[in-house]
């Protein structure tokens, strides 16, 4: 690595900060976003400790048809919630909403999660190599996101869902696929601020200093690049989950009985008008969390770059 | 001359592009031991009417030879059997659709008007509602307006397009009784009935895309009221709509115009579930149906067919942004 | 017709009908004290896109959409609260057997005429047949085909060869020698093929979009994945066709909706929608909905028996070689969750099966050889699997079983009453042609148990059993999935399909139908009840023991 050269004058100097110390100034930065920030940690935590809060509740996750009434639908009200059953039961199994819940935030956080981090790094080296170095290597990249984004990537889940063994884990499948078909957007978001960018005088002045590609890509073109990136990555995960549930909603996705908030979500839609509690407690668990993704995504954006903080 | 070489050479690169699709398509299945020929043995299944079956299908030869069949196909058409019941299926062939028995193209063909007049009326819509909350949310910074208007977008980038619908549909079709449930008029037939039937689609589908361009048009239209050089004009005393509307959003519309392309493409998928849910026989509803009966001609045709929908809106976009920026016109 | 659902769906079948709640009852018309009379337009709302109306090329049974159009031979007698049986359709009667069973002769009805004028043929019902064996036009119901041209050698008529194990020694008669005795062929006789096509016509590959109608109705427009229209036939006879009410002037086909919209719009009730009738099975999210709104209850229809949905038991894999294994499965299942996981409640989804010939065949004897509560003995289970060797249960079993159809759901019911007996089991759903391939056509299946159902094409016992149980149909495409391998039992079935006598062939499959439960190749779980969902102004919708379809022939508009 060659030294690096003086910053030239008109940027920011965004590289000092480093992300983490960015994040934590992002969520205390207002009472929302503390409020989203908790909400990510709890339901990261239900995620986690999934087993241990379902055996607190005392339940698992097999059916019982002593909880539900004579069609199937839930005993008792509001879904049959109870002491015994927080969030009620599923209508025809009886199995603990809470428990499928809980369970179904780990695979849905891990697939939602693990396919945009694939996606977004796959996405900013592409997109920024093709942007800054150009030539037959763009063409290439660009090309191949083409192929990609022509390529309906349900079937080729479909496809994979049908030869891939019974004990392979569909949830490393899923971020896989997911993330490879993922990077595209983010390449070619990445690419048109890459070209623009490789142009302005900061960047020309840093390779005529002699800067490096990667030297090039981590001080001048990243720091500039955060905010495109985060605004895309935190706009990525609750498409990757929509993609999960859609995906296992055509039972290619996660298997059951693995839970999933895509599958529960699924099956719940079904069941809108006489169960309406079954969609309503995965699905607001889904909405709060790409919510909370949302808001720390957009805090996080804005103190990476204060400029835009400063324009009322 | 150096428009054409470059008009010349894209397009060089999108028939490579349709041949790399079709060729992953077909690997993809040559890999999956699905049959499609069991599809047309019957039941009970002998295997000697399985056999027959293929190879009348062309499915009894190697992959490669059935890739290259499909190829020739395209160019020289092809015929399946024999004698007076023999299929000839004429150039350009992409592919005959054993179930239904009629050629993909055609199928298609019939079914186009119903997923563009979905796909570019929620596409208008969308644009223009995202990128005007975008652009409003941004000026009005930190107001009541600001965050409804960002709330609004959030749930819409968290709802599944299924949930949407379905919401969509119980409440305006059903409860309020205010459009239509279900089917399509084309447009040729009566205007008005058309955009009747389409408004509810039109508006699920937008509900869902809007909120990614409002979030990102916001979010470019901050970073760019930021630059110095809408600085130098504010400070040159031009008026606030001359600095946003010549200045700020010649700006913010490159990153939009690059989701744009890669959206249109891909709307075919978000069409598959509003022409399920609304009753209407578009291509999505093709695909999904071919996936369904393992109908591999269909399938193979809409995948080419999206690609090359996907391949030519690329290029425009890049024509775009040439046009938006010309700091990144290619050459 | 395997897996109802889905594959109707792809063959165009789809049809829907269901009994009222009350088995057997018939339904009653909803509006004020009219009743069905000719005449009115019939919506029917399909989820399906396409319908095959060619009839070589469908799987349509006798009851459903297809038997508006086209006539067979012969054809079945449906009705609540009786078994059905078979009744002459365009031949004067129900086939003449000769050569024990080998020879099968059938004469047409005087004066029959097509939707164009045109008479109806002995040779039109030949070349029919023969067109169903030109590759371009399989895919069809094909009990048929390996009778009359053994190993498919025969190639279809467009080659310019006749099929000369079809006899037509008149315009009237028509004469069959089969490969071999068959005593249910004229049950084959009322398969789609067994239309009239009229003889030279029909090469054209999309013959299908317009094709030539014998039966109450003509195919006036089609559309695929939008609509089909069906007007009268002006040379069909009421007085002459009795099988048929044909009381609407009109059919109308909504092809393609979503199956919750189609719900929605009949709970609904309104404008055209009270003229309306779903094709498609309610589904258990429906059904718990319509159970809420008593007008949409007083409109449902739910058939009183149905396919036999069953848990196969791999008998050549593993320790499920060992009968006493595979018996202590009988014992485990809970079928009452199985019953409240298909439909909520067993009332909808069917009665608790112990015999594989499902009701409504002729010949069925009730009979349970592992008598336990419906919720299972998993005590008695246990103790079967110690007696074999196996006192702490078996362990890393895998099921499969498809991936749609609530089939997910009805194995993870399965798969925690087979853990009460510490019985441990992995579900794998497969999408339909993966299940096919994986299960259906491998000679040895990698799976353990597998979960579907089974709807015979024909209401004959034999229907039920040989294709479920004789060696022949293990791997290839046959649904032998428990790899069930008894030569005894396999000569049994040769011998009940060529007895020609009804009630001597019944006493036959019933006496297999004990001695293969005997040996628990599969433990019978329900026989699965279909619903269907109708508007206020259709009437007279009535579902038989079998099948488990609403009869299109006998619906119509309420006056």
């Amino acid at each position: 690595m060659v030294n690096p050269p003086p910053t030239p004058t008109g940027v920011p100097a965004l590289a000092a900060r480093s992300l983490p110390a960015a994040v934590w100034r992002a969520v205390r930065s207002g009472r929302w976003t503390s409020v989203c920030a908790l909400l990510i940690v709890v339901i990261v935590l239900l995620a986690a400790g999934a087993d241990l809060f379902v055996l607190l509740e005392g339940q698992d996750l097999v059916p019982d048809i002593a909880t539900l009434g004579p069609t199937g639908l839930p005993a008792g009200a509001l879904g049959g919630v109870s002491g015994a059953h927080w969030f009620g039961v599923e209508p025809l199994t009886g199995v603990d909403l809470f428990a499928l819940v809980a369970h179904g935030a780990r695979t849905s956080l891990l697939v939602g999660l693990g396919a945009t981090v694939l996606g977004t790094v796959l996405g900013v080296l592409l997109g920024v190599s093709a942007g800054y170095l150009g030539g037959w290597w763009d063409r290439l990249v660009t090309w191949t996101a083409d192929v990609i984004l022509g390529f309906p990537y349900l079937i080729f889940m479909i496809a994979l869902g049908a030869v891939l063994p019974v004990d392979f884990p569909r949830q490393v499948t899923l971020i896989v696929v997911l993330g490879l078909f993922g990077w595209p957007r983010v390449a070619r978001i990445v690419r048109a601020q890459a070209l623009t960018l490789a142009k302005r005088d900061f960047v020309a002045a840093a390779r005529v200093m002699g800067g490096g590609p990667w030297h090039v890509f981590t001080k001048e073109l990243l720091p500039n690049l955060w905010a495109p990136i985060i605004v895309v990555a935190s706009l990525s995960i609750p498409s990757m989950i929509g993609n999960e549930a859609a995906l296992s909603f055509l039972g290619v996705g996660v298997l059951p009985p693995t839970p999933s908030w895509g599958r529960t979500i699924s099956a719940a839609i079904d069941f809108f008008e006489t169960d309406p509690m079954y969609l309503v407690f995965p699905g607001l668990l889904l909405f709060l969390i790409t919510l909370a993704f949302n808001v720390v995504g957009d805090a996080i954006r804005d103190t990476l770059d204060p400029r835009s903080g400063s324009v009322a | 001359m150096r428009t054409a070489r470059f008009v010349a050479t894209r397009f060089a690169g999108m028939l490579l592009v349709l041949f790399v699709v079709a060729f992953v398509t077909f690997v993809v299945f040559y890999v999956l031991p699905a049959d499609p020929a069991r599809m047309a043995c019957g039941r009970p299944c002998s295997p000697e009417g399985l056999q027959l079956a293929r190879e009348f299908m062309g499915y009894d030869v190697p992959w490669y030879r059935q890739f290259f069949d499909f190829l020739g196909g395209i160019f020289g058409g092809r015929t399946f059997g024999t004698g007076v019941a023999a299929i000839h299926c004429t150039a350009p062939c992409f592919g005959w659709d054993f179930q239904n028995n009629v050629d993909v193209l055609s199928e298609i063909g019939g079914r186009i008007e119903v997923s563009f007049s979905v796909a570019l009326g929620a596409a208008v819509i969308w644009i223009v509602l995202g990128v005007g909350l975008g652009v409003l949310s941004a000026l009005r910074r930190g107001t009541a307006v600001d965050r409804i208007t960002m709330a609004t977008a959030m749930a819409g980038v968290s709802m599944p397009a299924y949930l949407a619908g379905m919401i969509g549909i119980t409440i305006f079709a059903f409860a309020l009784d205010v459009v239509p449930k279900s089917g399509y008029v084309p447009l040729t037939e009566n205007p008005a009935q058309w955009a009747w039937h389409l408004v509810l689609p039109w508006f699920v589908l937008a509900f869902l895309h809007a909120a990614i361009y409002a979030r990102l048009t916001r979010g470019q239209m901050l970073e760019t009221l930021g630059e110095d050089y809408i600085r130098t004009a504010r400070a040159k005393g031009l008026t606030e709509r001359k600095v946003v509307g010549r200045h700020a959003l010649r700006n913010v519309l490159l990153p939009i115009v690059t989701v744009f392309g890669v959206d249109l493409g891909g709307l075919l998928a978000g069409t598959v579930i509003t022409e399920r849910i609304f009753g209407m026989a578009g291509v999505g509803r093709l695909l999904v149906d071919a996936i369904a009966s393992l109908n591999l001609p269909v399938l193979l045709g809409v995948t080419l067919f999206s690609a090359l929908l996907v391949t030519v809106l690329n290029f425009l976009v890049d024509l775009c942004y040439g046009a938006l920026d010309p700091r990144a016109r290619l050459v | 017709m395997k897996r109802g659902h889905w594959l109707s769906l792809v063959a165009g079948v789809t049809a829907a009908v269901t009994l009222l709640t009350a088995c057997g009852a018939n339904d009653t018309p909803a509006g004020p004290g009219g009743t069905v009379k000719p005449g009115g337009n019939l919506l029917l709302l399909n989820d399906g896109p396409s319908i095959t109306w060619d009839p070589a090329k469908s799987s349509n049974l006798v009851v459903t959409t297809l038997g508006l159009i086209h006539r067979r031979l012969t054809s079945w007698d449906v009705a609540p609260g009786k078994d059905t049986t078979i009744v002459p359709d365009l031949a004067t009667d129900t086939g003449r057997p000769g050569d024990g069973g080998k020879t099968w002769t059938f004469t047409l009805k005087d004066g029959l005429k097509y939707a164009d004028g045109t008479a109806i043929t002995s040779a039109d019902v030949k070349w029919g047949l023969e067109r169903s064996f030109a590759p371009a036009f399989s895919g069809g119901l094909a009990y048929h085909k390996d009778l009359l041209s053994p190993g498919l050698a025969y190639k279809g008529p467009f080659e310019g060869k006749e099929l000369d194990t079809i006899q037509t020694p008149d315009a009237k008669t028509i004469v069959f020698h089969l490969a071999r005795a068959y005593g249910d062929f004229n049950w084959v006789a009322s398969t789609p093929a067994f239309s009239p096509v009229p003889k030279g016509k029909g090469a054209e590959a999309n013959y299908g979009d317009h094709p030539v109608a014998s039966g109450p109705y003509q195919l006036q427009s089609y559309e695929r994945g939008k609509a089909a229209k069906l007007v009268r036939n002006p040379n069909w006879s009421r007085e002459e066709d009795t099988t048929r009410k044909a009381y609407a002037d009109t059919v109308d086909f909504e092809l393609g909706q979503d199956t919750s919209v189609i719900s929605k719009r009949l709970i609904d009730d309104t404008g055209k929608d009270r003229n309306a009738f779903g094709m498609s099975f309610a589904s258990p999210a429906q059904l718990a909905q319509i159970q809420s709104n008593a007008s949409a209850k007083s409109r449902l229809v739910t058939s009183e028996s149905g396919a036999l949905a069953y848990l196969s038991l791999n008998t050549q894999r593993g320790n499920l070689t060992n009968p006493k294994v595979r018996q202590a499965f009988q014992y485990a299942v809970d079928k009452a969750a199985y019953q409240v996981a298909s439909a909520g409640s067993a009332q909808l989804a069917g009665d608790v099966a112990t015999t594989l010939i499902t009701p409504g065949l002729q010949g069925r004897e009730q009979y349970d050889l592992y008598p336990a509560p419906p919720s299972g003995d998993p005590a008695k289970a246990k103790q079967l699997l110690a007696e074999a060797g196996f006192p702490n249960g078996l362990d890393g079993l895998v099921l499969a079983t498809h991936n749609e159809n609530g089939y997910p759901e009805k194995a993870a019911a399965i798969q925690a009453s087979l853990a009460r007996a510490n019985i441990k089991v992995t579900i794998k759903p497969l999408d339909e042609d993966t299940y096919t391939s994986e299960v259906d056509t491998k000679g040895l299946s990698d799976y353990d148990l597998t979960l579907t159902s089974w709807q015979p094409d024909i209401p004959s016992a034999n229907a039920n059993i040989q294709p479920l149980f004789q060696s022949t149909e293990i791997g290839n495409g046959g649904v032998n999935e428990s790899r069930y391998h008894n030569p005894d039992v396999d000569r049994l079935i040769t011998e009940a399909q060529a007895t020609v006598d009804p009630a001597e062939a019944g006493k036959k499959w019933a006496a297999l139908d004990k001695k293969i439960l005997a040996d628990s190749p599969v433990v019978p779980l329900i026989y699965t009840r279909n619903s269907f969902l109708h508007g206020s102004q259709v009437g007279d919708v009535q579902i038989g023991r079998f099948p488990a379809y609403v009869d299109y022939r006998k619906f119509g508009i309420v006056q």
